[in-house]
């Protein structure tokens, strides 16, 4: 799918960061507020999927160079356990 | 030596025996009986499942005498929640019998917010908080997907009306409330939730009570139950991985 959207990839690159740090901000307010590390991952995996959708896949793998499923899985397990090992812990 | 083997003739041999074991009873017979329930249909595995569950547990639920309903402390139904319920139920037979695959999408959406609006109901913010996201995310994945998707088939807009997958979805719907019910209705025990409400702060040193149980009090549960999610990850990796170097692409 290509689409050459400017309003949507203009908009994109701005609430990209707002959407990914309102993520960080939700991952550590867990501890006391309403949040935690699954909502944050899953506002940060839907700051991805809006990238996916204002570019392609190819363009959001150069501005993010990883391997989504690969490291998906490694960041899932090692964020999960870490933040059972030290937040808490 | 020779006495036993005219004693015996050569077709009641152990060897004869275990070669009937081997090659007729369990590759030809039991491959004849595997054969008529492993149809390769996902729909027949799953009817086949839900059946199950669905016997043994309305089955325990009457024979142990659990199944009890009682309304005492339940909250009032407020209009807002009448109107909810309405949106609700008219979002799900939408989602089912809708034309095209767009409607479906939106109308599943709707069910997911309205789902999120009850928890927000219901004093859940954590939960209505992760459904939003999780209902926003998977409709824009479906919506991605949905460009590659093939056109509905004219043999799916037109089913006919089939008894037995009537009763398995009823079967199921039915297990689900009668167990919703009786979990609410039956007080065997004290609930523990007083307990946590009491230690949340001086045991855990949290103050998010959902996060502190998950982490906290039932870390390791949490901590297999991501190992789980890991290694589902790791098998749609491999599947991808799979088809892609079945067609020559790289990952």
């Amino acid at each position: 799918m290509k689409t050459n959207d400017v309003i949507l990839q203009f908009t994109a690159k701005i609430v990209f960061f707002m959407i990914f740090f309102y993520a960080v901000h939700i991952f550590f307010a867990g501890h006391y507020t309403p949040g935690g590390g699954f909502v944050g991952g899953l506002v940060t995996a839907s700051a991805i999927v809006l990238l996916i959708i204002a570019f392609d896949i190819k363009t959001v793998q150069s501005i993010i160079p990883i391997n989504y499923i690969y490291s998906g899985c490694r960041i899932d397990y090692c964020w999960g356990n870490g933040s059972f090992l030290n937040v808490y812990g | 030596m020779a006495k036993i083997y005219d004693a015996f003739p050569a077709k009641l041999t152990l060897n004869n025996l275990y070669d009937f074991i081997v090659y007729e009873f369990s590759d030809k017979w039991m491959n004849r009986l595997s054969k008529t329930y492993m149809t390769g249909s996902i729909r027949g595995y799953l009817s086949y499942m839900f059946t199950g569950i669905a016997i043994i547990v309305i089955g325990t639920l009457f024979i142990k005498d659990g199944f009890k309903v009682s309304f005492l402390g339940a909250s009032p139904i407020r209009p807002s929640q009448v109107l909810l319920i309405l949106v609700l139920v008219i979002g799900t037979i939408t989602t089912v019998f809708a034309k095209s695959r767009i409607t479906s999408i939106v109308a599943l959406g709707a069910v997911g917010y309205t789902v999120s609006l009850f928890f927000v109901m219901f004093n859940a913010p954590d939960l209505a908080l992760t459904q939003l996201v999780i209902e926003t995310i998977s409709v824009a994945l479906f919506l991605l997907a949905f460009y590659h998707l093939p056109k509905f088939r004219k043999a799916e807009e037109r089913t006919r009306f089939r008894f037995g997958r009537a009763f398995v979805s009823i079967a199921v719907g039915v297990m689900v409330t009668l167990v919703a019910l009786s979990a609410h209705s039956q007080k065997y025990i004290e609930s523990i939730a007083q307990y946590y409400k009491d230690t949340v702060y001086t045991l855990a040193g949290g103050g998010n009570i959902v996060n502190v149980i998950l982490v906290d009090y039932r870390g390791f549960d949490t901590l297999f139950e991501i190992t789980v999610l890991a290694i589902a990850g790791m098998a749609i990796y491999g599947m991808i991985k799979l088809r892609m170097s079945k067609k020559g692409g790289k990952l």
